[in-house]
């Protein structure tokens, strides 16, 4: 059984646990689950089996959709929001996602962000994670800079 | 274990499957996953439900009543503490400031029952070794420890060379205050 998780969990992908989507994660649960019982002989092995393949099938077929057609993507997964803009709060998609802002103060602050004002750009992503892109000015120095320097 | 079965147990598995798809999209993209401990939990526990309904046994009904129930109250629970502040500080807890200034507010990392050792460690993996860069370091109720180094202590900034005022003000304090 364990060769066979092995083997179906090689075929469906590559990604690391850092990849995983709502979705990735209750189908991980889902298949953990399966095991124990065929572990403890409460089911047939080939029904396990089954179950196993049928539900790794299943969201093989599902991510295949959403690589390929955008809106399979949107129907399956919620969409990003904008939840700072130019270094200010973006408080209606802040309630769509029913986020405090104190929430967003922490999720920034583990980020190393302080200032609102220096971020141009913060998203929700689909996979729940915020994304943050700093202002112009507030970049960290590059070489092209160089000319900065004086 | 005849072929019938079989048939059922992967049309239960299949009818599980876009059951949860559905019910995962609508509970956010937030709300299950590792945001926090008690999500982790809600997704467990959905997770436990659904081998029973694929093995058949449990009447699909029974499992379908159970998914909804749990996937509504945890709904409800972040509507709620989302709508009422009460509610929030009841199910979360507040954020703790472990470092002030430079300072380890020591009666704080008691109260979270963390250790000097483990804040260094933390700290660590955030590339400081100098507890005196820490402006702040917060323990978030996601369980993560954030840190805000002081201003001197920050990378240089594109606005820092383009400003007037004196260069090398903001820049990094590379050796003082080693320990």
């Amino acid at each position: 059984m364990y060769l066979y998780a092995l083997a179906l969990v090689r075929i469906s992908g590559k990604q690391g646990l850092g990849q995983l989507t709502a979705m990735d994660f209750v189908v991980i649960l889902i298949i953990g689950d399966l095991f124990d019982d065929v572990f403890w002989a409460k089911v047939p092995i080939a029904q396990g089996v089954v179950a196993f393949a049928v539900i790794v099938l299943l969201h093989l077929l599902t991510t295949f959709a959403s690589s390929r057609s955008i809106s399979f993507y949107r129907l399956v997964t919620s969409p990003e929001r904008l939840v700072i803009e130019d270094g200010k709060l973006v408080l209606k998609n802040l309630a769509r996602e029913w986020m405090h802002p104190e929430t967003l103060q922490s999720d920034l602050r583990i980020r190393g962000e302080e200032h609102l004002r220096e971020i141009k750009e913060a998203w929700i992503e689909t996979k729940g994670k915020l994304s943050v892109i700093k202002a112009r000015a507030s970049k960290p120095v590059q070489k092209k800079d160089k000319h900065l320097f004086g | 274990m005849d072929v019938t079965e079989l048939m059922y147990t992967a049309l239960r598995a299949s009818f599980v499957y876009l059951f949860l798809l559905i019910v995962v999209r609508l509970l956010g993209k937030r709300e299950i996953g590792a945001t926090s401990a008690f999500d982790l939990v809600v997704a467990l526990i959905l997770g436990e439900v659904v081998d029973e309904i694929i093995y058949g046994d449990v009447i699909i009904l029974q499992g379908v009543i159970a998914i909804v129930v749990v996937a509504l109250w945890h709904l409800v629970n972040s509507w709620a503490s989302f709508k009422s502040e009460f509610i929030d500080k009841l199910t979360g807890a507040p954020p703790t400031v472990v470092v002030k200034n430079g300072q380890i507010q020591r009666k704080n990392l008691s109260k979270e029952r963390f250790n000097e050792q483990e804040l260094f460690s933390e700290l660590r993996l955030m590339g400081v070794d100098n507890v005196k860069e820490v402006k702040q370091a917060t323990l978030e109720p996601s369980g993560t420890v954030s840190v805000l180094l002081e201003d001197w202590a920050k990378p240089v900034q594109r606005q820092d060379l383009t400003e007037t005022k004196p260069r090398g003000q903001k820049k990094k304090a590379s050796t003082n205050g080693k320990s």
